[in-house]
């Protein structure tokens, strides 16, 4: 902004006037009052009609670069005044370790996400999971292609990307790692055991963000693949974690889904743990929440990932954490989670 | 797309109640978005009524004044309608009863007795919109039943439907289901029952040969790759007028408006089969048609070639568009929309009759390429049969005949240069079994397929299924294995928990680090805060960004919103912009951290961004503090790095690595010569450092604010490593190094720990305090040393002693005690 060019020769005039001043004034902050800065709005009403408002506003430009051009000298000036300090102390001089204390262990806080997280790992870890973090931007191949979306496919008008000007995608499922998964695991087969690995991320939906919408959110992608895997193998694995979440006994149900990845696919509910199935706020009175997607590997992602889908079978999920921490803690706004105010998260101190 | 159980029924019984038919269809079809219960719309004593005597109102012109015989009795009502005839049938509202529509739009209307300009009114005459027949609300609705006067309107139309709506989403990959005859055939395989479709649809449809060729037609193919087939009939004598009611009321409980029994005509043969399908006006194509008679030519545009859609708009076709034209121009875009001017009118007596097929990626490009989401779309895009074209013509041109007069003028015109054969898929009950954990027998797939018409035989290789026409998605045998899982139902398999793993295992080391990291941060009194990926231009500008450094990051082509066009190139700047708030929401004191990932154009491998994870954190203070915020944020770094049993140095600042977008982002945040390169284990991590002037004036940020953003890859937790505790005294002394500026802490702590060293005992070097009595003069530094033996009591005079040979090396390079 500094180096914008001003049209209207008076205003042109005063800039150059108060930029030299700047550079030789004791006290910049005084150039904010100039008279000359003062006269040039009086000069509003004498333009001519069509320009009177691009003067007005020419006016104003000039006096957010002096603005600016003031604050930068005065920052300057501080920084000059402050001078170099010895990086290396402790502390710095005439002051103690006192003054650099770490403040109270109960000032502190774990983001209810991560928190969270850290819950989840630890119940899948104790269920024989591995977990890798997913990526945060990746491409067309592992977003759709590996996953049997061809190009152009409606299946893809389900989800709106965030997309880099070269062609890069925020993804917006965690199964953007299903094939590295299971390419990163495939020797576990040979030896006879599972592939079994959970995948927490960040996702992303170019969607506008409300009380209930969010354009970054979290899940956490799970998939197991073997000798034998079963649909019921599924719906046990996911029972067996969420009863373990929720420290109670649950019903589960399935419902058709269709996702180009899986086949069969699921959108997978659980009875309300909130309150025994009876109908409350966060069930919205039904008695069930629907939780999560997930299926049986697809065979041609299966191949696309090097594995023999004749000789071995597979299941994966997909479910968001956002969602599973707003009912755990009856969070009543997801604007909440990215917020950074600290009245949010010392409630999880 | 929504079922309506009546229309089902017209193909299929439908043994289950409402709830459990609702419930049945969520767990084995798709995800029910609605229920609408039409029955709850009508009350019974709607009735079908006749007009016995119709007659002017003394006082008032616009209305008429009617005898109705209900079956029972005689009632007078009046209308604002005075086009009703003696004999005509109309649907009768009684006083006490509420209109239909105000019902459905949930603010019931209920009719009264009353008198209209002295004439009294009993009751009411529905118009179409009233009774939920159509938007007409100009006169009353004249019903074309034959049902006895006195039946109830429900009865009559059999109005008593349940729709359900059910999500399209899940019908993505089945072209079947968005037609209610494949609706009806998994409804009949839900409930177990053999389906059977209409023979129309399932027999090669008759048409009649040339001999009636009074209107002829051509059609030409120049790009089968995007138009397998196209068939069409011509037909002559055509009565435009409303179809009959029953067809609009189907229309309308599926959410179609009903508009002339022609454009109805194909709605509901592209409703009943999923076969979407047009209806021209031949004299207006061949009006556009060189040579005689109407040709048909499907082809891409020519350049600035134009079409004004049934919309209004006036489009230019994308260049690889497949389009409808005939010899001269163009007169429909393909499969999405028909042009305005050879659109069916009321003028219209001459018809072509057209079911295509289209490439489905062709229909979605040419859709968002112009903003065209019609029904028909819908249906293209999910890859309907080319083999289900004629099915739809029968359907249609017999409905013609029957509610239009409509006479076959042309053969059937069918090109369809590559036919599609019928394929099989042979599926054995063990791979079914080992993918659902079921017990099935060749004999329960093969029955369960052929309920929904997927022929299938026991041969000696498993279950040989063959693949009917409409159900285009049926590719692999695990297709057939979700057909058998659904049908029979999910919730009926056995559930177990697969057999445990031989092998551990666990999250990465990565994972564990930073589940650490936030352990020791926030007993350190720290919050763990989430903030965005996406940032804008503006918070780059805070951040004092040069237009090279915006350069390194990656744009988001397709955001929402300024706030979320670029993605970050490292975490700091998105927490200094949150330390504002929390100041002016009164958090004095406070220090914000997350652990995250950020990108960037320069960092790339194998195509992709490598993903710096980092650990940023922001201090900051509006309380009166002593000494620059630096040493608050270098205090974090020491208590982390400690924790996780790792060495740390604090470099000058031209130390630091600035050959990454990351590293360059960081520090432009920091205040010249009041930050610190970091290096940890001997890798360069990152910086520490006050914040500038200017970023704290952008970011509106009290003066004592400072942070640090290192690389996570530089971490990892360190095994501690146990010293056996002393069990002899220790003893301390307090030493004080008048010190010149050239010598760094680190430097003096670093020489009088060496000079110290000795076999005999250890020496731990503390800070007390760094003491400058005015500018100009030496820094005094005061350490405090313990000493400490394992095998013995030391001595006061071996310490002094020493302490002395200790200062007298610091002596030696100018630093004295005092």
């Amino acid at each position: 902004m500094a180096h914008m060019t001003f049209r209207f020769e008076d205003i042109a005039k005063v800039h150059a006037d108060l930029i030299s001043q700047l550079e030789t004034i004791d006290d910049p902050a005084k150039l904010l009052k100039s008279p000359d800065l003062k006269g040039l709005y009086a000069l509003i009403p004498q333009q001519a009609n069509e320009d009177k408002a691009a003067f007005g506003q020419e006016v104003n430009a000039l006096k957010s670069v002096i603005e600016q051009a003031v604050a930068d000298r005065q920052n300057a000036a501080e920084e000059h005044k402050l001078g170099p300090i010895d990086i290396t102390a402790p502390f710095d001089e005439n002051s103690s370790l006192d003054d650099v204390a770490l403040l109270p262990a109960s000032e502190g806080s774990i983001h209810p996400l991560n928190r969270e997280l850290e819950r989840v790992l630890s119940i899948f870890e104790a269920m024989g999971f591995a977990a890798v973090e997913s990526r945060q931007l990746d491409d067309d191949y592992h977003m759709f292609g590996s996953l049997n979306f061809p190009d152009d496919h409606p299946a893809r008008d389900d989800y709106d990307t965030f997309v880099t000007e070269e062609g890069l995608i925020a993804p917006a499922h965690t199964s953007t790692m299903q094939n590295r998964m299971m390419q990163q695991f495939k020797d576990n087969l040979k030896n006879g055991d599972n592939i079994q690995v959970v995948v927490p991320g960040r996702c992303f939906r170019n969607e506008d963000v409300d009380a209930r919408h969010e354009h970054t959110l979290h899940q956490v992608e799970g998939v197991m693949v073997g000798e034998g895997i079963t649909v019921g193998h599924l719906i046990g694995t996911l029972k067996t974690f969420l009863e373990a979440f929720y420290g109670q006994k649950l019903e589960v149900k399935t419902q058709p889904a269709y996702f180009p990845f899986v086949e069969p696919g699921f959108e997978f509910s659980m009875s309300c743990p909130f309150c025994n199935k009876k109908g409350c706020k966060v069930c919205s009175q039904e008695g069930w929440i629907e939780i999560l997607g997930c299926g049986m590997i697809h065979p041609n992602v299966m191949r696309e990932a090097g594995i023999d889908p004749e000789a071995f079978t597979g299941f994966a999920w997909g479910f968001g954490l956002d969602r599973l921490v707003m009912m755990q803690y009856n969070v009543d706004d997801i604007r909440w989670f990215h917020s950074g105010k600290i009245e949010f998260m010392e409630q999880f101190s | 797309m929504k079922l309506s159980k009546r229309w089902v029924e017209t193909f299929t019984s439908v043994e289950l109640d409402n709830d459990e038919l609702v419930k049945r269809v969520g767990a084995q079809l798709g995800a029910v978005e609605e229920v609408e219960d039409w029955s709850s719309y009508y009350a019974p004593e709607i009735i079908v009524a006749e007009i016995v005597s119709a007659k002017d109102h003394p006082d008032a012109d616009k209305l008429g004044v009617y005898e109705v015989n209900t079956g029972s009795d005689t009632m007078t009502v009046c209308a604002g309608d005075k086009t009703l005839k003696e004999g005509d049938k109309v649907g009768y509202i009684p006083p006490g009863s509420d209109v239909p529509v105000s019902v459905r739009d949930g603010e019931p209307f209920t009719i009264e007795e009353r008198e209209l300009r002295g004439v009294p009114s009993q009751g009411m005459l529905g118009s179409a919109k009233e009774l939920i027949f159509g938007d007409d609300h100009e006169g009353v609705m004249v019903l074309d039943t034959d049902a006895e006067i006195g039946t109830s309107l429900v009865e009559a139309y059999e109005l008593d439907d349940l729709i359900i709506d059910i999500e399209n989403k899940m019908f993505t990959h089945r072209p079947d289901l968005f037609g209610m005859l494949g609706l009806a055939r998994e409804v009949a395989g839900i409930q177990g029952n053999q389906f059977s479709s209409p023979d129309w649809y399932i027999e090669a449809a008759k048409f009649a040969d040339g001999s009636s060729d009074n209107l002829p037609l051509t059609v030409d193919i120049e790009i089968p790759e995007l138009c397998p087939r196209f068939s069409a009939i011509t037909m002559s004598n055509v009565e435009i007028k409303p179809s009959p009611l029953q067809m609009q009321s189907y229309l309308m409980r599926v959410g179609l408006r009903p508009i002339n029994n022609v454009v109805d005509v194909t709605n509901y043969a592209m409703y009943l089969t999923g076969q979407p399908a047009h209806a021209f006006d031949y004299d207006q194509v061949a009006e556009r048609t060189k040579a005689d008679g109407a040709a048909i030519v499907v082809r891409k545009p020519s350049k600035g070639e134009k079409i004004t859609l049934l919309d209004g708009r006036e489009i230019e076709p994308h260049a690889d568009a497949a389009m409808v034209a005939t010899d001269t121009e163009l007169i429909s875009v393909g499969g999405s929309m028909g042009g305005a001017d050879t659109e069916v009118s009321d003028t219209t007596t001459n018809i072509i009759l057209e079911a295509a097929s289209w490439d489905l990626y062709s229909i979605r490009r040419t859709s968002f390429a112009h903003g065209i989401f019609t029904d028909a779309v819908t249906r293209f895009n999910k890859g309907q049969s080319p083999r289900q074209t004629l099915m739809a013509i029968s359907n249609m041109s017999d409905l013609l005949s029957e509610h239009a007069g409509a006479k076959q003028a042309s053969p059937l015109i069918d090109v369809y240069p590559a036919v599609s054969d019928e394929e099989t898929i042979t599926v054995g009950h063990r791979f079914v079994n080992d993918r659902l954990g079921s017990e099935f027998t060749d004999e329960d797939v093969a029955q369960i397929l052929n309920n929904v018409e997927i022929g299938s035989q026991v041969t000696n290789d498993g279950v040989e299924a063959t693949i009917p026409f409409w159900r285009t998605d049926l590719e692999y045998r695990e297709d057939l294995v979700e057909e058998v899982g659904r049908l029979h139902g999910y919730d009926n398999l056995p559930i177990e928990v697969p057999s445990r793993l031989s092998k551990p295992n666990f999250r990465t080391d990565n994972l564990r680090l930073k589940g650490r990291m936030r352990q020791i941060l926030s007993a350190a009194g720290a919050h763990d805060i989430v903030t965005y990926n996406f940032v804008s231009s503006d918070l780059f500008a805070k951040a004092g960004y040069s237009q090279n450094l915006i350069d390194t990051a990656y744009r988001i082509r397709n955001s929402i919103s300024p706030e979320l066009e670029y993605m970050r190139i490292s975490l700091l700047p998105s927490l200094a912009d949150k330390v504002n708030a929390n100041i002016r929401s009164g958090h004095g004191s406070f220090a914000l951290y997350e652990i995250n990932k950020s990108h960037n154009k320069e960092q790339v491998e194998d195509g992709l961004p490598i993903e710096n994870m980092s650990l940023a954190m922001v201090v900051s203070s509006d309380r009166e503090q002593k000494g620059s915020p630096y040493y608050q944020a270098k205090a974090y770094l020491d208590h982390l790095v400690g924790k996780l049993g790792l060495s740390i140095t604090y470099r000058t600042e031209g130390d630091g690595d600035l050959s990454t977008p990351l590293g360059r982002s960081v520090k432009s945040l920091f205040a010249n010569e009041r930050m610190a390169a970091v290096e940890i284990n001997g890798r360069f991590a990152g910086f520490v450092g006050e914040f500038s002037a200017a970023s704290k004036q952008r970011f509106k940020m009290p003066s004592y604010s400072a942070g640090f953003e290192i690389d996570v890859a530089t971490l990892e937790d360190v095994q501690t490593e146990y010293e056996a505790i002393s069990r002899y005294p220790s003893s301390t002394q307090d030493v004080t190094l008048s010190t010149p500026d050239e010598v760094e802490y680190s430097d003096l702590k670093h020489l009088v720990a060496k000079s110290l060293q000795s076999e005999d005992f250890d020496v731990l070097v503390k800070p007390v305090s760094i003491y400058r009595a005015k500018e100009g003069e030496n820094r005094r530094i005061t350490f405090r040393l313990v000493f400490q033996s394992n095998q013995r009591t030391l001595k006061t005079a071996e310490i002094n002693a020493a302490v002395a040979a200790m200062t007298a090396k610091t002596s030696d390079v100018g630093i004295e005690q005092i």
